[in-house]
């Protein structure tokens, strides 16, 4: 039976949350093409992520040495090229992740694969794989195929499919060899994120502010609302890119997921970035003047217009029915 | 140290947008164009670093005969803020081009370029593939690493990379040169380029290079192609918003209370 080959993805001892959705969605197509789903996952210590991994998957490769300290595009690369001219699996998919991003278009140079990024959904059609992915930041859609190849690469987009349950039968191990390497890009440490401030992922109400504010000065209109509504401030990463504010706001994938009751996202368009990170929201209120903006495709209250007309008399009514 | 800079001339986009005739691409006519987002902050670390080591900055930028003036608007801003030399890849024959055509064409006009460091923006906010840098590297065997937020050079031709992760977190690592990064917003704070300098920089000489000259031509760049565009369309919306009208006073007035009643509700 063909594979399709998911690369773990880990952190600090744990399975990364993405690699679980992307198995996930692996099992959906192997299902429906009578494939399997196997999973390489490479590192030092990872026995026991291993042991987890083989409830998820028919088999993992199990590439281990203690040299490899953390993430390393240059020995996953390797390990991962040799692993696909041995098994020659119909697709290897990975997260559109920090690693996955590094990884896939190195790989695909390297051994001449087509590679879709970034994919909402993936479709395997008379053994052409076909994939939907978005654009100009999330506004449009697009529905792509990939070149006949004999393995398709493809990236998923983090948040968006299911984490996959624990299967009945565990899967075999094997173990794969790493050969020493002479490295060129070589990793020191990982930083951990700054102390914060205030806690954004832990707020019952948050305000969000975007690009649409303009100006630095205009901040204090927004921040007003969050606290009328005894809320946080919080933002999109423009804001924090321009130095607005610190990024222990920010929210979204390369920031915080935020599960509040209440989010309200004033001037912000909605990239997927962001959107990766206000899922867990339950109710989504969007202030936009653009109505093509894509936050409002998330949202269960929008107003289209001039946040800058709608703030003050929102805050104002708001210290009325309080 | 020589840097190169790949950049990209990107659509503004504002406000909704159509899809074309085609079903395959969106109206562009009547769309402002402008340099894409973080290529702006890769030019902007590639002066930074010229600023303090020395050497040259030249920008490259590939672009259909369609698309020149788009490209060459932003070459001439690049210029105005500080880049040396200008090369520009055009051609008819390179319309639409996937993330591996954009990247052996790039790679193979690179090769009669002298460099120690090619710097690229990590995504084109228009495509968003991702691709680009990971592949010039890859092509032209150098080793790369991406996403950077922080670039320090250190000594015997070794720079420091901040790589962002997810959640905060930064990945450091070392990178010999010569090398290819890709380069994430937020690193700087790219600065303005004036009116007055953006007009100058239309003299000066910009490097056109067609496909012929780089013994390219449509059959090859068609076996380059990796990802064919089936259609597209705009998005059904997941919760499609109440959208709440009136003029603003009405607006913010109903909203008021829809807050209110959904923080009462828990």
């Amino acid at each position: 039976m063909r594979e399709i080959l998911v690369i773990a993805e880990h952190r600090e001892g744990e399975l990364r949350s993405s690699c679980l959705e992307t198995i996930s969605k692996a099992h959906e197509v192997a299902d429906k093409g009578g494939l399997e789903v196997t999973s390489v996952i490479i590192g030092s210590n990872i026995k026991s992520l291993a042991e987890k991994l083989r409830e998820y998957v028919s088999k993992v490769y199990l590439a281990e040495n203690h040299e490899i300290t953390y993430y390393d595009c240059e020995i996953y690369k390797h390990i991962v090229s040799k692993l696909i001219r041995e098994v020659k699996p119909l697709m290897v998919l990975m997260g559109h992740t920090s690693y996955g991003m590094d990884l896939m278009p190195g790989l695909s140079s390297h051994l001449s694969l087509p590679l879709v990024t970034d994919c909402i959904d993936i479709e395997l059609s008379n053994g052409k794989l076909n994939a939907i992915r978005q654009a100009y930041g999330g506004r449009v859609n697009v529905k792509v195929s990939l070149k006949p190849s004999e393995t398709y690469l493809a990236t998923l987009r983090a948040g968006v499919f299911q984490p996959a349950k624990p299967t009945q039968t565990k899967g075999e191990i094997v173990e794969v060899d790493v050969p020493p390497l002479e490295l060129k890009v070589k990793h020191l440490e990982v930083i951990r994120p700054e102390i914060e401030d205030i806690d954004i992922s832990k707020a019952d109400i948050v305000v969000g502010v975007g690009l649409g504010i303009g100006a630095r000065e205009k901040i204090p209109v927004v921040k007003e609302l969050a606290e009328t509504l005894g809320g946080v401030l919080g933002c999109s990463r423009p804001i924090v890119d321009r130095g607005w504010l610190p990024q222990t706001r920010q929210i979204g994938f390369s920031g915080k997921s935020i599960k509040p009751k209440i989010y309200i996202a004033v001037g912000i368009s909605g990239a997927a970035n962001h959107v990766a990170g206000i899922k867990g929201a339950r109710t989504i209120v969007a202030i936009n003047k653009d109505s093509g903006a894509p936050i409002f495709n998330i949202s269960d209250y929008g107003i289209v217009g001039d946040l800058f007309q709608v703030i003050p008399i929102l805050v104002q009514e708001l210290k009325k029915v309080k | 140290m020589n840097i190169v800079v790949c950049v990209k001339a990107i659509p503004y986009i504002e406000e909704r947008v159509k899809i074309d005739r085609s079903g395959k691409d969106i109206v562009k006519a009547g769309l402002k164009f402008k340099i894409n987002d973080s290529d702006e902050n890769a030019l902007e670390e590639a002066l930074i670093l010229k600023e303090k080591y020395g050497g040259t900055v030249t920008v490259i930028s590939l672009c259909s005969d369609r698309e020149l003036t788009y490209a060459e608007q932003v070459v001439w801003e690049c210029y105005a803020k500080g880049a040396d030399q200008a090369i520009l890849v055009c051609d008819k024959i390179f319309e639409n081009p996937d993330p591996y055509i954009t990247s052996k064409t790039l790679a193979e006009a690179l090769r009669s370029v002298k460099y120690d460091l090619i710097l690229t923006g990590c995504q084109a906010i228009d495509d968003s593939y991702m691709q680009i840098g990971p592949m010039i590297a890859e092509i032209l065997g150098l080793p790369y690493t991406t996403l950077a937020v922080k670039i320090q050079v250190l000594d015997n031709g070794r720079i420091l990379v901040h790589r962002e992760l997810e959640e905060g977190y930064r990945q450091a690592v070392e990178i010999k040169l010569p090398a290819l990064i890709t380069v994430q917003t937020g690193i700087n704070l790219p600065r303005y380029a004036a009116l007055i300098k953006v007009i100058a920089a239309k003299k000066k000489p910009l490097r056109k290079i067609t496909a012929q000259e780089l013994k390219l031509d449509v059959e090859m760049i068609n076996s380059w192609r990796n990802i064919f565009i089936e259609e597209m369309y705009i998005p059904k919306a997941e919760r499609a918003a109440q959208i709440i009208t009136g003029s603003p006073e009405e607006a913010a007035t109903k909203l008021a209370l829809i807050i209110s009643n959904t923080l009462k509700s828990g």
